[in-house]
Parts: structure tokens; C-alpha cells; sequence
């Protein structure tokens, strides 16, 4: 099997296949590097989700929430 | 006692975290936003509940989890059915995402919920095995065994997915698979 790492769980797949034509067994080891790949994959499309700006209705949130240790009961709707 | 300002700062840090999962477990940026709104008010009203030392992300995800599922689903069913769902973190994909990733994207709305949730604590979030079972309520070998599952299903989806010809159509596939799968659309 060559050397360089699939990019997508695609790509891993079908290299497993490749691996498998060549081979005429089943190559165990491929098993691997797809769930190698599912979990790169997984934490690329999460991290895109976890760099999201937070919006500053929260900024506002936490500076409202200064020195209380109540709950405001309905701060939602405190758009300036 | 916990010390407010410390703690605040604490909540800050851990926003980004708290609204992604928020938006993996809504898929609904607007619901996620409310949904992490509340958490911040419940942690906060609450932070003596939180012992210092201790993963506060795991113990802010909790509560999150918690509101989720005790008032917000609630809510969130009568205003409109599961439909809008499906899609989870594909939400976000057609903006800015890497088309690469389209496939992995769509694989993962199909999961069940309690797997893709488990995968997302364990496999993207950083969780041990152990803090996700407590941040989910149930037993450690439940996790093991969804987070098994839904990586040998995602296995196996994305295997049909290279299997077919993605062709100049992947798109509008793309599309009608982010609507749900097999969910009725009105």
C-alpha cells in the first residue's frame, strides 16, 4: 500500500479497494485507516462549526450578568 | 464557592464549544443560540454546583444536554415537526464549507441522534468516553457501543457514496439529502 494519507473517508474506501483488487484478500489494515478517516473528517466539519463567531447577544449576556447571582427570569428579548 | 469573575471568564471560553454542540444537537442555529442563552443563565444561577478543579465544559455541556431535552425539545416540537432536523451540522455547509467534506456531512445527519451525539462528544469534542456518558446520563458501555455503531455506519454509508458516480450533480444531491432522509416534506 502507498504511503500517502487519504484525505476523505472516499478516499480511503477506495483505496482499500485498490487494495483489495491487488491483493485478492481482504485487507484488514484498511479497516483502519477509514475510521482514520471518519474521525479527521468528523473533527474538520465540527471544528467549521466551532469556529463560528459568536454573536454578541452573548458578550452582552455575560457583561448583564455582572455581580448577580440571580437569574434575570427574561432576558431574551434585550436586542439594543 | 466559586468565584463569579473566574467563572465568568470560564463561560466566555467555552462559548464556541457550548454553541456547537447547541447546533449539533438542534440543528437549528436559532434554536442553538436560544438553547446556549439559557444554558449560560442556568450556569450561572447555578455555578456553586460547579466544583472548581473539575472539566467545566463537561459540566456546561450537561446542562445544556439537560435544558435540551427537558423544556427546550418540548417547545421546539410544537412549533414544527422533526423535518427540519435532518440536517444538523449540514446547516452550515452550503456557506462556507468545504465541499469535500459534503459527503462526510450528509452521512452524519443520517446517524441517529444518540450516535452522532456520542461520536461528536467523544471523536470531535474531546470527551473521555467516561465524562460523555455522564454528560449523557447513561452507562459507559452504551457509549462505547453508539459511538461503534455510528462509526461502522458512517463506514458504510460513505461506501455506497464512493461506490455511486458522483458526477456535476453531487450538488443538488446534495441538496435534496440535506432536507432528510425518507422524512416527508409538505
Amino acid at each position: 500500500m502507498d504511503q500517502h494519507k487519504p484525505a476523505t473517508v472516499v478516499d480511503a474506501l477506495a483505496a482499500r479497494q485498490e487494495a483489495g483488487r491487488n491483493e485478492s484478500a481482504q485487507a484488514p489494515a484498511g479497516d483502519d485507516v477509514v475510521q482514520q478517516a471518519i474521525g479527521s473528517q468528523l473533527r474538520a466539519v465540527y471544528d467549521e462549526v466551532v469556529r463560528l463567531p459568536v454573536p454578541d447577544r452573548f458578550l452582552s449576556l455575560l457583561s448583564s450578568l455582572d455581580g448577580r447571582q440571580t437569574a434575570p427570569a427574561a432576558g431574551k428579548e434585550q436586542e439594543s | 464557592m466559586t468565584d463569579p469573575e473566574r467563572f465568568k471568564d470560564a463561560l466566555l471560553a467555552e462559548l464556541q464549544s457550548l454553541r456547537a454542540f447547541a447546533i449539533s444537537i438542534t440543528g437549528n442555529v436559532e434554536r442553538a443560540d436560544d438553547l446556549v442563552q439559557d444554558t449560560v443563565v442556568k450556569a450561572w444561577t447555578n455555578m456553586n454546583g460547579y466544583t472548581e478543579g473539575t472539566n467545566i465544559r463537561a459540566w456546561l455541556f450537561t446542562i445544556l444536554r439537560n435544558t435540551f431535552y427537558s423544556d427546550f425539545r418540548k417547545r421546539s416540537r410544537e412549533v414544527e415537526d422533526d423535518g427540519a432536523h435532518a440536517s444538523r451540522l449540514a446547516v452550515h455547509a452550503p456557506q462556507h464549507g468545504h465541499m469535500d467534506l459534503e459527503d462526510f456531512r450528509r452521512a452524519l445527519a443520517q446517524l441517529p441522534d444518540d450516535q452522532r451525539e456520542a461520536l461528536i462528544l467523544v471523536g470531535a469534542s474531546g470527551f473521555s468516553y467516561e465524562e460523555a456518558a455522564e454528560i449523557c446520563g447513561c452507562a459507559l458501555g452504551t457509549i462505547k457501543s453508539r459511538i461503534n455503531r455510528a462509526r461502522a455506519r458512517l463506514g458504510e454509508m460513505l461506501s455506497v457514496t464512493s461506490g455511486a458516480d458522483f458526477g456535476p450533480d453531487a450538488d443538488s444531491f446534495a441538496a435534496v439529502a440535506g432536507a432528510g432522509a425518507g422524512v416527508k416534506t409538505d
